[in-house]
C-alpha cells in the first residue's frame, strides 16, 4: 500500500509554499462567480498530484451522483420508488469502486481459502494501490444523493459546484466527512472576509503544529520501541511504545481535521468538528462520541438509522449495532485486524450498555479514565498490527511474557528524554490549552497580536522540521 | 447512540462559541488579524518566491551528498509518480535557508530536553554520540562468517591475519553519554560479536576495551563532532595492532604532532543539526621520512586533478592518482569533509608505498577507520588498503599477486553491521 510518499499531505513543504500558495492567490483574484470552479481544479490537481490516473475515479464519482442525485431529486415528489432507484444505483456504482480498490484483493484471498477449485483461477491483482482518501470521499460523495431523497438537502444543478463539493481538497483524503446538507447552502455563497481567514489560519497553523511537533515526534517514538520490541523487549518500552502510538494516531488524525477545517475556514466554509478530547472519556461509549465524529454520524445517520436503529424487536437494535460496528471496522481496512478492532469495540459498547455504564458511574472518576484508556489501548493494538499475531505477542511483552525484561537503559533514556514531550502530549489532549487560549485571546489586542505573532513563529519553526526530515507519514492515508 | 447527538454538538457548540468570540472582537481584532495574514502569509510567499528566485545547489558539503535538483518535467515522470517524489526532494533540498531551518528544529528539540536530535545524543563535553541501539546482527553474521573463510583460506596458504574491530564513539566515550544510557547497548551488540567469532573461530583483537578504558581515564580518543577516532585515538589503536602484527611500536614522542585544522566539524555534526557546536582539532603526526611515500589511488573520476603533487597515471587500463611525497591530501583541509585529509578518503583500492627500500607489504581490509593509522603504520610497511564497500574482485587473489603476507581487517562495529560488505571476501575461495 505505501503510497504515503507519493500524496501531496497538509505538512508538507510543497503543500504550503506551492500549492497553498498559488491556491489562496488564485481563490481570491477571481471573482466570486467562479469560485467553485477554482476550487473544482485546484482539487483536481492536489489529488492527481500524488494519483494522476485516479483523478478518473473523482470525475467518475462526480458525474454519477450529479446525475443520480439530480433523478433522486426529480422523482422524490412524484414517484418514491423510482427515486429509490437512483438511491440505490448511487451506492452500488460509489460501493464497488470502494470494493474493488480496497477491498479486492482481501475478498478474493479469503474466498481462495476455501475448497472450491474455481475460486483458485480468480486473479489476485497484487498491484492495484489503494487511491488516497477513498473511504473518506466515496462516503461523503453518497451522502449527496441520500440527503436529496430524503428532502434534508436541494439538487446541485451546477456540476462545477457540485464537483468542488466531491473533491473539496481540505477534506479530500482524510476527513472530515462533511455531509452534504452541512455545506449546500455554503456552495452557493459563504462569507469571504478577513476575520473568517485569519481564524481559518489560527485553526490551521495549530494543525500544524499537532501534526509537525507532536504526532511525529510521538510517533517516531512509537516506531522506535517497536522496532527494539522485535530485538530486546520490555514491559516499559512496550508499554510506552503503544502509549505514543495512542498519542500519534490522535494528534495526527485530529491535526488532520483542523487542517481541513481551518483550510476551510480560509475558503469560507465552516466545516463540523471531528474530535472532542477522546482520551478524557471516562467510557467507551463517550469515547466513540468524542472520536471521529464525522465518520459516527455517517453510520448513525446512512446505515444505523435506515435499518431500524433503535426503534425495533431488540433483537434487531442488536443486529443493528453489529453491523455497524463491523462495518466501521472494516472501512477502517481491508484485513481482519480491523474487523476485529470494530467488534472489539461493539463487545465493550454492549458490555456498557447492558451494565458497566450505571457501575461506572458510581466509580471515582479516575478509575472511569483508567478503565477507558486502557481498553482504548488495547485498541490500538489490534489496530496498529494488520499480523493479528504479532499483535498478541506484543501484548505479551506488556505483561511480561516472551522473555521481556522489566526496563533496558535505551527505554529508560528514551523516557527520560521525552518526559517533556509526554507531558505537552498529555495537557494537549485534554480541553485546558484552548480554555486558557480563549481566555488569553479576548485578553485585549495587545494578547491578540502576541497569538499572531506566535502563528508565524510556529509556522517557522514547523517549517524547520520539514525542512529537516523527510519523517512525514500520514496515518489516516490508508483507509 | 441516541445521546450520541446531544455530546456532538459539545464540540461544534465550542467551535462555534470561539467563532463567535471572534467575530464579537472583530472589530478591535482588524490589526491583530491583519498582523496575522501578513506574517503568516509573508513568511510563505517570501519562501515560494526565494525558493523559485534563488539558484540550485547541486551539492551539499554539510551533509556530504549531492542534492535533488529540478526533476524532468513529463507525462512518463508524472504517471510513475517520479516527479511528485523528486519534487519533493527538490523542494526540500533546495529550501531556502535550509540550514537556518535545520538549526530552528534543533533548537526546538533541545529545547524540550530532548537529549537528542536525528539520532545523536548530545554527550556531555560538547561530544555528539551517534545513537544505535540495535545494528543489524544479520550483516554481522555474514561478515563474520566471511571474514572466517577468509581467514581459514589464507593462513593455509601462510599469510598472517589479525582482525581488528574498533568501537563506535558510543562504544568508547560512554563517559560521555547519559549516565541512564550507559553501555547497555554497546555492550550487547558486543557480546553478540564476541559469540559469532568465537563460534567461527576467530581471534580478534578488541580495540573498543583498550580505548575505552583510556578514554575513561580522560583521554580525548573520538572527534567531537565525527565519528571517527581522532589521532592519538589511531595513534592507541595503532600499539596494539602493530604488536599483534609482530612489530615493536613507536612511541608517542617519536612522533611531532601537526596541528592540520582547528575547524573540523564532522559527520555527527551534520546529521545533528547542533549548530552552535565548538569544532574539533585535526592533527597529522609527522616523522622524519613521512613526505617520502606514494600514495597511489584507484580513481577514474579524475576528481584530484589539479591537487597539489597528484598526478594521474594509466596502468593496465586502469585510472590511478598519484600523490607524490606525503600521504595527506591537505586540499581537504580547506573543505568540509576535512577527515579525507587522510589518504584522500574512501576508495576500493589505495596504496601506501614509500619510495626507495624495499619494504614488506600489509594489506589492510577497512573501512575509514584505518585512514588515520595510516600516518603510524607507514613507519613499518607499505599498504596495500581495500575498502571492500567499493572493491568487487577476489582479495586472497589479489594477496597471491602482490606477494602479501599480512592482512590487517580493521573495521568498526557499524561496518560490520551497515551492511554485508565483507561477503566479497568469499571470492576465489575454494
Amino acid at each position: 500500500m505505501g503510497n504515503e510518499g507519493r500524496a501531496m499531505v497538509f505538512s508538507s513543504l510543497e503543500f504550503l509554499f506551492l500549492f497553498f500558495a498559488v491556491t489562496i492567490l488564485i481563490y481570491y483574484v477571481v471573482p466570486l462567480h467562479f469560485r467553485n470552479i477554482v476550487l473544482l481544479i485546484v482539487s483536481l490537481a492536489f489529488y492527481g498530484w500524488g494519483e494522476p490516473v485516479y483523478v478518473t475515479i473523482m470525475l467518475y464519482s462526480i458525474i454519477v451522483d450529479y446525475i443520480c442525485g439530480y433523478y433522486a431529486g426529480k422523482y422524490r415528489e412524484t414517484d418514491k420508488k423510482k427515486a429509490k432507484r437512483f438511491v440505490i444505483a448511487s451506492a452500488v456504482l460509489n460501493l464497488s469502486v470502494l470494493a474493488f480498490f480496497k477491498y479486492y484483493t482481501f475478498i478474493v484471498s479469503n474466498l481462495q481459502l476455501l475448497p472450491f477449485d474455481f475460486l483458485q483461477k480468480i486473479p489476485l491483482l497484487a498491484d492495484i494501490e489503494l487511491p488516497i482518501g477513498i473511504s473518506f470521499y466515496t462516503f461523503q460523495t453518497m451522502s449527496y444523493t441520500i440527503d436529496i431523497y430524503r428532502g434534508d438537502a436541494k439538487v446541485q444543478k451546477n456540476i462545477a459546484s457540485f464537483g468542488a463539493y466531491v473533491t473539496l481538497f481540505p477534506q479530500l483524503i482524510a476527513g472530515p466527512i462533511v455531509r452534504y446538507q452541512d455545506i449546500d447552502d455554503q456552495l452557493r455563497s459563504r462569507p469571504h472576509n478577513i476575520d473568517m481567514f485569519a481564524s481559518g489560519m489560527r485553526t490551521f497553523v495549530c494543525g500544524f503544529a499537532k501534526k509537525i511537533l507532536l504526532a511525529n515526534c510521538a510517533g517516531e517514538l512509537w516506531d522506535s520501541f517497536r522496532d527494539a520490541s522485535a530485538v530486546s523487549p520490555t514491559v516499559l518500552g512496550a508499554w510506552l511504545g503503544i502509549i505514543f502510538y495512542a498519542f500519534q494516531i490522535y494528534f495526527d488524525f485530529s491535526a488532520y481535521s483542523d487542517m481541513a477545517i481551518g483550510l476551510g475556514k480560509m475558503l469560507g466554509f465552516t466545516f463540523k468538528e471531528n474530535f472532542y478530547y477522546p482520551y478524557v472519556s471516562k467510557s467507551i461509549t463517550e469515547f466513540w462520541r468524542r472520536w471521529h465524529i464525522s465518520m459516527g454520524t455517517w453510520f448513525r445517520e446512512y446505515v444505523y438509522i435506515p435499518l431500524g436503529g433503535n426503534r425495533c424487536s431488540k433483537f434487531k437494535m442488536y443486529r443493528n449495532i453489529l453491523v455497524v460496528w463491523f462495518l466501521t471496522g472494516l472501512w477502517h481496512g481491508a484485513s481482519w485486524n480491523f474487523v476485529l478492532w470494530g467488534l472489539y469495540y461493539c463487545a465493550l459498547l454492549l458490555i456498557e450498555k447492558a451494565f458497566l455504564s450505571k457501575a461506572l458511574k458510581k466509580m471515582p472518576a479516575f478509575v472511569s479514565h483508567i478503565y477507558t484508556l486502557v481498553f482504548v489501548l488495547f485498541g490500538w493494538l489490534l489496530f496498529v498490527f494488520e499480523d493479528i499475531s504479532a499483535g498478541f505477542t506484543y501484548l505479551g511483552y506488556m505483561f511480561g511474557g516472551g522473555g521481556a525484561a522489566l526496563a533496558n537503559s535505551a527505554v529508560l533514556f528514551d523516557l527520560l528524554r521525552s518526559l517533556v514531550l509526554i507531558a505537552i502530549l498529555c495537557i494537549a489532549s485534554t480541553p485546558l490549552p484552548k480554555k486558557l487560549y480563549y481566555k488569553f485571546y479576548s485578553c485585549g489586542r495587545a494578547a491578540r497580536c502576541a497569538v499572531s505573532i506566535a502563528c508565524g513563529a510556529v509556522l517557522l519553526v514547523c517549517t524547520g522540521y520539514l525542512v529537516d526530515s523527510s519523517y512525514n507519514p500520514f496515518l489516516y492515508f490508508r483507509f | 447512540m441516541s445521546d450520541n447527538i446531544k455530546k456532538r454538538k459539545d464540540a461544534d457548540t465550542e467551535a462555534a462559541e470561539y467563532m463567535a468570540l471572534q467575530m464579537s472582537l472583530s472589530k478591535e481584532s482588524k490589526f491583530s488579524n491583519i498582523l496575522l495574514c501578513v506574517l503568516t502569509l509573508g513568511f510563505i510567499y517570501i519562501f515560494a518566491a526565494l525558493f523559485w528566485i534563488l539558484p540550485d545547489n547541486d551539492f551539499s558539503a554539510e551533509e556530504n551528498r549531492s542534492l535533488q535538483t529540478a526533476p524532468e518535467v513529463s507525462f512518463e515522470n508524472l504517471f510513475s509518480g517520479n516527479l511528485t517524489e523528486e519534487f519533493s526532494d527538490y523542494m526540500a533540498d533546495q529550501f531556502p535557508c535550509r540550514n537556518f531551518f535545520v538549526g530552528v528544529k534543533a533548537v526546538t528539540e533541545t529545547a524540550q530536553l530532548k537529549m537528542q536530535n536525528n539520532s545523536v545524543i548530545l554527550g556531555s563535553d560538547g561530544y555528539l554520540i551517534a545513537r544505535n541501539d540495535y545494528p543489524d546482527e544479520d550483516n554481522l553474521s555474514i561478515n563474520i562468517t566471511s571474514a572466517a573463510n577468509f581467514i581459514k583460506a589464507a593462513e593455509e596458504k601462510g599469510i598472517k591475519c589479525v582482525p581488528a574491530f574498533a568501537g563506535r564513539k558510543q562504544d568508547v566515550a560512554d563517559e560521555k553519554l547519559p549516565s541512564v544510557y550507559g553501555t547497555e547497548c554497546s555492550d550487547r551488540i558486543w557480546g553478540i560479536l564476541s559469540d559469532k567469532c568465537s563460534a567461527a573461530g576467530i581471534e580478534f583483537v578488541n580495540l573498543r576495551d583498550d580505548l575505552r578504558e583510556l578514554e575513561r581515564e580522560g583521554q580525548e580518543l573520538y572527534y567531537k563532532n565525527d565519528h571517527h577516532w581522532n589521532s592519538l585515538g589511531a595513534y592507541y589503536a595503532y600499539r596494539i595492532i602493530a604488536e599483534k602484527l609482530g612489530e615493536e611500536p613507536y612511541e608517542l614522542a617519536d612522533f611531532t604532532k601537526e596541528t592540520a585544522s582547528e575547524e573540523f566539524f564532522g559527520t555527527t555534526w551534520s546529521s545533528s543539526g547542533i549548530k552552535w557546536a565548538q569544532p574539533d582539532r585535526l592533527d597529522f603526526y609527522r616523522w622524519n621520512g613521512d613526505d617520502n611515500f606514494i600514495l597511489k589511488i584507484l580513481e577514474p573520476s579524475r576528481r584530484f586533478e589539479g591537487y597539489d603533487r597528484c598526478s594521474y597515471i594509466e596502468e593496465d587500463g586502469k585510472t590511478y592518482a598519484v600523490f607524490d611525497g606525503t600521504y595527506f591530501v591537505r586540499e581537504f583541509l580547506s573543505e568540509k569533509d576535512k577527515y579525507a585529509a587522510f589518504i584522500g578518503g574512501n576508495f576500493g583500492y589505495t596504496e601506501i608505498k614509500e619510495k626507495r627500500t624495499d619494504r614488506e607489504t600489509v594489506l589492510v581490509l577497512k573501512d575509514s577507520f584505518s585512514h588515520s593509522t595510516v600516518q603510524f603504520l607507514a613507519r613499518h610497511y607499505n599498504l596495500i588498503m581495500i575498502d571492500l564497500r567499493y572493491y568487487s574482485s577476489s582479495v586472497i587473489k589479489l594477496c597471491e599477486e602482490k606477494g602479501i603476507n599480512k592482512v590487517l581487517m580493521l573495521y568498526n562495529m557499524e561496518t560490520l553491521t551497515e551492511g554485508a560488505y565483507l561477503k566479497v571476501l568469499n571470492s576465489g575461495l575454494k
